[in-house]
């Protein structure tokens, strides 16, 4: 027998679900579900433990901003003492005690003339000292002078004990002899007299240093 | 099929509700990872900067020592670079330096400068111009550069010129001079940190402090003087007038100047060495030679003197410096030991001891050897009470002995002897008998088998017969 429906489309019962659709819905559900549990997950174990985290780092670097701030200050204060300090070694390094390089110069002159190596006197004497390391100019010391005698070797003698004294060290070596004889006075004994140059440039102040001449 | 029924459809609503909750979900979760990806960066960010401050503040007990030995020093820097009040009173201080020195100053003058920035310090350069001899130039410039507060020199002149005046030539050379000096002015710098235990900690640095002080602080020279050396800058000719009469040329002055220096040195070490011995016959060969020594020299020199020999400048001036202070310092010297009051209480004792052992002996000529190097002392030694028995004995020892020798010399010849009742002896072929006169001072007191026993001189003297 056949049976036929008459009732509308709409009125007629639906067919019940398909295991396409109950698998469907059940994956869905699934995934959903799995997705508000990785969130409730992330939201309540990992966030707030890193939340926590946070909140400890925090207080631990509170902790230590004080310390950190004392140690800037001291920091700050050991910068500016260097900085005096390295003014100051540049302006004392760069001295030189002309009191003992002048008393070495008049020691020089007295000595020879004791032991007749020669007899020297000087007509000026003429000291700078600066500092310019770009030019490596840093000061000389000029002076006139003058040999008792009509033997030339005495200004050699002179500038050969110049050199190896101690009033040379700082210096760089004065240049090899030259002079002229002056006009003969009979009336002075020794009557002959060389005129010679003396000109001796200073060394850098590191290189004075070395030298032990400070 | 249109919206209305898409709505109406179930199976739609559900899927696309599925869909939408997926999506919130999803987002939920994107948003919750990008928090958590955040404030991880955000810990590891303050982690690093917890390690970083770990890292500084394990080095701050370093750095507390550091400034502590710093704000030390600092102090001492402050002390050592003048300060504007300072500068101000700079010409008071010149003023000083010119009475210490004798310079003669007549001109200050502040100089302008470029532009020199050094921070904290202002330098400062006085020009000063003044009139001295190179000594007084030294004194001064000495004064300058030992200076309780920093000062240099980085310039001078000097032109060398001698001033007719008062009679007498007075040297004055023109002498110009910078004196730079940086003030030390601290700018605003940051307020110094409190450090904990600041003085405890100052005590425990001290070494470190003093060692750094000591760099800081700028060693000086010790000028010591003029030390009779001439001055550079003068012509130390000798005017050809002046060298008259009994004339040594240049070269023989400073060759017996030489030889005066030489002995005199000579001398003064032997007074060294003299001074150190405490053995009685080295002494006494010490002070012989010594004696001799200084008598010679005083001698040369006197006479150095009274000729006026020496005209060239720096003969006259070595003479005057290596020899005549040389001898004044051993005079002095001598004064100030037992030597100047004579020889000692334990010397004569000692001397005496010596003297009769030769003369026991019969070594006369030895026992004469051993008095006269005290001779010379002995009269200032007989001024002293404890002395004078003593100086008496020795001097008694010294005839005895001198006695002896003369009688030595007489060179008697003792025949031989005939003793009895009316002994006779047979001297240089004579026959005597006891109590007659062999010779001047010279008598027989009596005549043994084997001895003739003489008086000389008042001095019982013996002689054995020959056999």
């Amino acid at each position: 027998m056949i049976l036929i429906n008459l009732l509308p489309e709409e009125l007629r019962p639906q067919p019940g679900i398909t295991p396409k659709k109950a698998a469907a819905i059940a994956a869905g559900a699934l995934i959903n579900a799995s997705l508000l549990a990785w969130w409730g997950w992330l939201s309540i174990g990992v966030g707030q433990r890193v939340d926590a985290e946070l909140e400890q780092v925090k207080e631990q670097m509170a902790g230590l901003t004080p310390q950190v701030t004392y140690h800037r200050g001291l920091e700050t204060e050991h910068r500016v003492y260097m900085s005096r300090e390295s003014t100051l070694d540049t302006i004392t390094s760069e001295r030189i005690s002309w009191t003992q390089k002048l008393d070495q110069f008049v020691d020089l002159a007295h000595v020879g003339s004791d032991s007749s190596r020669y007899l020297v006197w000087f007509g000026n004497l003429n000291v700078t000292q600066v500092s310019d390391a770009r030019r490596k100019d840093y000061g000389s010391l000029r002076a006139e002078g003058f040999s008792g005698t009509g033997n030339f070797a005495n200004v050699a003698n002179f500038l050969e004990d110049l050199e190896e004294s101690h009033f040379a060290r700082g210096f760089n070596p004065p240049a090899p002899p030259e002079g002229s004889q002056s006009k003969v006075d009979e009336g002075l004994v020794p009557s002959e007299v060389w005129s010679f140059p003396v000109e001796l440039s200073l060394k850098s102040p590191e290189e004075r240093k070395s030298d032990g001449s400070k | 099929m249109d919206l209305s029924e898409l709505i109406r459809n179930k199976a739609f609503l559900s899927i696309a509700g599925g869909v939408v909750l997926t999506g919130f979900f999803g987002g939920g979760i994107y948003f919750e990872m990008e928090h958590i990806n955040k404030i991880e960066t955000e810990v590891e960010g303050v982690r690093g900067q917890i390690t970083s401050a770990q890292t500084l503040v394990k080095g701050t007990p370093d750095l507390v020592e550091k400034v502590v030995i710093q704000r030390e020093t600092d102090a001492l820097v402050a002390e050592i670079l003048p300060n504007e009040e300072d500068i101000n009173n700079f010409v008071r201080t010149l003023r000083t330096f010119e009475e210490g020195s004798g310079v003669r100053i007549t001109a200050v003058k502040k100089k302008s400068l470029s532009t020199r920035e050094k921070k904290d310090f202002d330098r400062v350069v006085y020009q000063l111009t003044f009139e001295g001899d190179a000594f007084e130039l030294l004194s001064f410039m000495h004064q300058v550069e030992s200076d309780e507060r920093f000062m240099s020199v980085p310039a001078f002149k000097l032109s060398s010129s001698r001033v007719e005046g008062g009679g007498a030539d007075r040297v004055s050379h023109k002498v110009t001079l910078d004196v730079e000096t940086y003030v030390y002015e601290p700018k605003d710098g940051p307020a110094a940190i409190k450090i904990d235990g600041y003085d405890r900690r100052v005590d425990q640095l001290a070494t470190e402090i003093d060692r750094r002080k000591s760099e800081i602080l700028i060693p000086r020279y010790e000028y010591l003087g003029r030390r009779s050396r001439r001055d550079p800058f003068l012509d130390p000719r000798t005017p050809a007038e002046e060298l008259i009469g009994p004339l040594m040329t240049v070269e023989d002055q400073m060759d017996a100047v030489a030889f005066l220096v030489r002995r005199a040195t000579e001398l003064r070490d032997l007074w060294a060495d003299y001074s150190k011995l405490d053995d009685f016959q080295a002494r006494i060969t010490a002070s012989s030679t010594f004696e001799e020594m200084m008598f010679t020299l005083e001698e040369d020199i006197r006479m150095v003197k009274v000729e006026g020999s020496l005209k060239h400048m720096p003969a006259e001036r070595r003479f005057r410096a290596e020899v005549i202070p040389v001898m004044d310092e051993l005079r002095l010297a001598m004064g100030e030991s037992q030597y100047g009051e004579g020889p000692s209480k334990k010397l004569l004792q000692e001397a005496s001891l010596v003297i009769s052992d030769h003369l026991a002996v019969g070594e006369f000529e030895q026992a004469l050897a051993a008095f006269l190097p005290l001779e010379s002392g002995l009269d200032r030694a007989a001024e002293d009470e404890e002395r004078v028995a003593l100086v008496t004995s020795l001097r008694d020892l010294e005839l005895r002995a001198r006695t002896a020798m003369d009688f030595d010399d007489l060179g008697l010849d003792l025949g031989g002897v005939i003793v009895g009742e009316n002994s006779v002896a047979l001297v240089n072929g004579k026959s005597v008998s006891e109590g007659e006169m062999v010779g001047p001072e010279l008598f027989v007191r009596s005549i043994g088998p084997d001895q003739v026993e003489f008086i000389f001189r008042g001095i019982l003297l013996a002689r054995y017969v020959e056999e």
